[in-house]
């Protein structure tokens, strides 16, 4: 008998302060080296600029703040990601503060994994987890995190 | 979406703020505009962040809304047809339910804030 695994390309994505996730390989579209950014006031602080890319204002995310509450240090680095709230909507784009430029990788099936209880802040934003060098490193649920839904919630508070 | 024809765009502390022309009652410089009717009036001088400041020397307009007596102190302030600039929608992680602005638009080589007379003078009162 003949175990059928699914291997798949991903994104891995490092956010600094020992935070990193992946992204699905279609869900990442260009990686932007220190790009003009502009600061918008009235805006929560983890997700407090944007930036211009191809004539669209993307907003600039700062998971590193959302999660932990600590500042990605630069702007050097940003990768713009795209995720879809409805199959019958238009693709949207955003911006992610990166501490490095972004890798990509091969998931397989066997390498998923529970996400681990010192990771508990990325259970909201991920849809699963895999382990990767001895790293459990989570997927995130993009269209979540952008969502009217997530947002009008708990972290309006910020 | 926004239905106004004409935008005015205010400048002020490196911010420029577009607001529907419809919501002004009427711009006028901070010269001409008296004493007597600056105190009837409560005038508000914000700084980039949207956070009230010192009087600046700056302003040199006076923008006074429908709404409310209430008005904004600014440096600059341009008329601009809907159709000249592409107002886009603020995305859903950028909300605040207290902030005033409602969409950016690509001004030059800046963004600008877009906001309406009634958001923006329910957050001054709320300043």
């Amino acid at each position: 008998m003949t175990t059928n695994t699914t291997n798949s390309k991903a994104w891995l994505l490092d956010f600094g302060n020992g935070l990193q996730a992946a992204v699905g390989y279609n869900e990442m579209w260009q990686i932007l080296m220190s790009p003009k950014v502009f600061e918008i006031p009235c805006t929560p602080k983890y997700c407090h600029k944007v930036l211009v890319f191809e004539d669209r204002i993307l907003p600039l995310l700062d998971i590193s703040y959302l999660l932990i509450g600590k500042k990605s240090i630069t702007d050097d680095v940003i990768g713009i990601a795209l995720y879809q709230d409805d199959p019958n909507k238009p693709v949207n784009y955003a911006g992610f503060n990166c501490a490095s430029i972004p890798r990509t990788i091969n998931v397989s099936d066997d390498q998923m994994c529970e996400l681990p209880s010192e990771q508990q802040y990325w259970e909201t934003f991920s849809l699963s987890c895999f382990s990767l060098e001895n790293k459990a490193i989570p997927i995130i649920n993009l269209a979540h995190i952008f969502s009217l839904e997530f947002n009008s919630g708990i972290f309006n508070a910020f | 979406m926004l239905y106004n024809n004409i935008y005015l765009l205010l400048k002020f502390d490196d911010r420029y703020l577009l607001l529907p022309q419809s919501d002004i009652e009427l711009v006028e410089t901070t010269s001409a505009f008296s004493r007597y009717e600056l105190e009837e009036v409560m005038t508000f001088n914000l700084n980039k962040d949207l956070l009230i400041q010192p009087n600046s020397k700056k302003s040199n307009y006076i923008v006074l809304f429908k709404v409310e007596l209430a008005a904004l102190l600014c440096e600059e302030v341009e008329n601009i047809k809907c159709e000249e600039i592409d107002v886009q929608e603020l995305s859903a992680v950028m909300k605040l339910s207290k902030s005033p602005v409602t969409h950016l638009a690509i001004y030059k080589d800046q963004i600008a804030c877009v906001s309406n007379g009634k958001a923006l003078v329910k957050y001054l009162l709320e300043l």
